[in-house]
């Protein structure tokens, strides 16, 4: 069951427009490799003017599944719509979709500026109005001074904006991006979402691109769709993939967790109760009809856990323990606190304070706590 | 690049500390088994058949106690540029070198390109095919071709058999005997190099092409194409220079039509007992080769450069 954000007055966003028409629809797509089901009955919908992201570690099938919109390969079932039209078997030369590869796979023996031409004469589009094209893309992506040079004589960053020009050269109703900022350093990595981002909203293209990094994926999407094992276990916006994770899975992918096991034992209105090991008793926010005793795993931000004495109302959750490790992080601390033999808790706290004033040290006993709302309840 | 040719260049760059020896040991093996030779074959070549040994004249000779004479005899050069017999040999060979070189790539191309692509398990076996006739002594190979293409031979009998023609072909001694032989021969020196650079060809950059809007048969004469130039230079080369001045093949294969340097240079050396001329002959051909190697040079070092 996917949660949404609960926003009552904000204009719905077009995924949760009923009468929306999806312009990419992927309908119960497989994709074998002998014995390796690289992708399993997959559906989703992508709508016009989305950054969509599919996320998920290696080998879940994020790529095989670009590839498939790519046309690069054929799915083994299911079918696969683009702006209505049924592409499952039509040839990656035919679509109307451009990549941008992870390897850039820039064509080394051409300058940049064939390189972005390149498509451009496929269609046989005149030569002025190529030309122009081409000056529109590289102004664009501010690579004008490198049309003459040949892709061994660029940079990274300068090939990643080569391999984006080119692939978006054809004004493709849909671009896909695989890995698009993988190659890079950290701090142009982050540079360039930003831009991803600013540049997909005035172009007004389709973006989905496939990452293994959460926190691109947060920064950029519209939506992610978060993959394991050939399926989609989830498809949300960011905010709420983070915070009202559908699994145990996706709330240990994206970003940190603490993981409390339970059982149900009873119901206050829209709070659950659920008992834990060692005496834990946990209240939260749950209106899933759950039956008594249904064995549930509760997650819990860092982030949402506080130090005792500090705001504690009095619905909350509380656990105690010993604080086993700290790291410094400049801005926020993580702290890993020993609350049983089998279990450590992670909180983290924004250093508000200077560190010399820090009011935490190695094997102090301390409280947590954390509302009712701050914990998800997870059957899956 | 056929700079790599050079081992030279290969060894230089490694192993500094020995880099002297390192440098000049691969150029002293060039200045022992090429240059030297190099030299006494110019040397001969100027000098005047005799019958003696050795069966040419010396260059220098004492007149008297103080005057040294140094006679340079041109006429073997001067003949091999003008005799219309040593001008033919040399453009049938050119030719031949040519054809065979084209056909050694148009059917060495598609060959070294299925292996590239084929499954990882059937390339070596695949490529193992290739260079097993090595293995046989290459005059065998040559010779089993006379089996096959002579008038009662298997080509024959079979194509007779099957009722296609009703009389034996001549091909044997015939020109296109020697095609034969030559581009068999040769193949897997083109297909080698071609497919060390085809398999190295990134099979993303064919996704790409695709991707922009190509059709396979235009991504292969715009991307893979291109990017097998060198490959498709060095296989050429190898089967160009050598072809040039082969003898065994034409003069087992070919008939008293296939005119080329390679047997004329035998005949005079080793029938007409004149070494000069077929010194003079060795060093035109030898000419005549490098040049469209060093222009071949240039040309690419200048792609580079751009």
């Amino acid at each position: 069951m996917a949660h949404s954000d609960a926003q009552g007055q904000a204009p719905l966003a077009v995924w949760q427009d009923p009468t929306a028409k999806p312009y990419v629809r992927i309908e119960g797509v497989s994709r074998h490799f002998g014995e390796v089901h690289a992708l399993n009955d997959v559906s989703l919908d992508i709508y016009q003017g989305e950054f969509f992201s599919l996320l998920g570690g290696s080998g879940c099938g994020k790529t095989t599944l670009l590839r498939l919109l790519a046309g690069l390969d054929t799915p083994t079932q299911g079918r696969i719509w683009i702006d209505g039209v049924d592409v499952t078997d039509m040839p990656a030369y035919r679509r109307p979709v451009n990549m941008m590869f992870q390897s850039y796979a820039l064509f080394p023996h051409m300058t940049v500026e064939a390189n972005v031409e390149f498509g451009l004469r496929q269609e046989k589009m005149p030569k002025v109005e190529r030309a122009e094209r081409v000056g529109e893309m590289l102004d664009l992506l501010h690579i004008g001074d490198l049309r003459k040079r040949r892709p061994d004589q660029i940079s990274g960053g300068q090939r990643q904006r080569v391999a984006l020009a080119r692939s978006l050269a054809k004004h493709p109703k849909l671009l896909l991006l695989d890995e698009p900022l993988g190659a890079l350093d950290k701090k142009l990595r982050t540079h360039t979402q930003f831009e991803l981002v600013k540049l997909q909203e005035r172009i007004g293209i389709t973006f989905v691109t496939v990452t293994h990094d959460q926190e691109e994926a947060m920064t950029m999407s519209s939506r992610i769709a978060v993959m394991d094992a050939g399926q989609i276990i989830q498809v949300d916006t960011p905010g709420a993939i983070y915070e009202y994770p559908n699994s145990r899975m996706v709330a240990s992918f994206i970003g940190s967790v603490n993981l409390f096991e339970g059982k149900v034992f009873g119901r206050e209105g829209d709070d659950i109760l659920v008992a834990g090991d060692d005496r834990l008793v946990m209240r939260l926010r749950c209106l899933q009809p759950l039956s008594l005793g249904t064995p549930v795993t509760v997650a819990v931000r860092p982030e949402k856990m506080r130090l005792c004495p500090e705001c504690q109302g009095p619905g909350d959750n509380r656990v105690g323990g010993r604080v086993e490790d700290i790291a410094y992080l400049g801005n926020v601390s993580i702290f890993h606190v020993r609350v049983s033999p089998k279990q450590l808790v992670t909180m983290t706290m924004a250093n508000t304070q200077p560190r010399t004033e820090q009011v935490l040290t190695w094997g102090q006993e301390v409280t947590m706590t954390w509302s009712a709302v701050c914990g998800v309840v997870l059957t899956e | 690049m056929p700079g790599e040719f050079l081992i030279t260049r290969l060894l230089s760059r490694r192993w500094r500390p020995g880099r002297w020896l390192n440098i000049g040991l691969p150029y002293f093996w060039l200045l022992l088994f090429f240059f030297l030779p190099f030299v006494i074959v110019f040397q001969i070549s100027l000098a005047e058949p005799q019958i003696a040994q050795p069966p040419y004249t010396a260059l220098t000779e004492w007149v008297d106690e103080a005057v040294l004479q140094i006679r340079l005899n041109l006429g073997n050069f001067t003949l091999v540029m003008e005799d219309e017999l040593y001008r033919a040999a040399f453009l049938n060979s050119l030719w031949v070198g040519l054809v065979s070189t084209l056909g050694c790539l148009l059917i060495g191309y598609p060959m070294a390109y299925a292996i590239a692509t084929a499954p990882e398990r059937w390339r070596v076996p695949l490529l193992m095919m290739i260079i097993l006739p090595f293995w046989t002594s290459f005059l065998i190979r040559v010779y089993a071709w006379i089996g096959i293409l002579k008038g009662n031979g298997l080509l024959n009998n079979f194509l007779l058999a099957l009722g296609l023609i009703d009389e034996p072909l001549a091909i044997l001694h015939t020109q296109t005997a020697v095609y034969i032989g030559v581009v068999y021969s040769y193949l897997p020196f083109m297909v080698l190099p071609l497919y060390a650079n085809l398999s190295r060809l990134d099979l993303t950059l064919l996704e790409a092409a695709a991707d922009l809007g190509c059709r396979p048969w235009r991504a292969f004469l715009r991307v893979t194409l291109p990017l097998s130039l060198p490959g498709i230079l060095a296989g050429s080369l190898l089967v160009f220079i050598p072809v040039v001045g082969e003898f065994v093949i034409p003069d087992l294969l070919g008939g008293p039509d296939s005119l080329m340097v390679g047997r004329m240079l035998w005949t005079e050396f080793f029938s007409n007992k004149d070494w000069p001329l077929a010194s003079a002959l060795a060093l035109v051909l030898l000419a005549l080769l490098v040049v469209p190697f060093v222009a071949l040079q240039r040309w690419q070092s200048r792609l580079e450069m751009e």
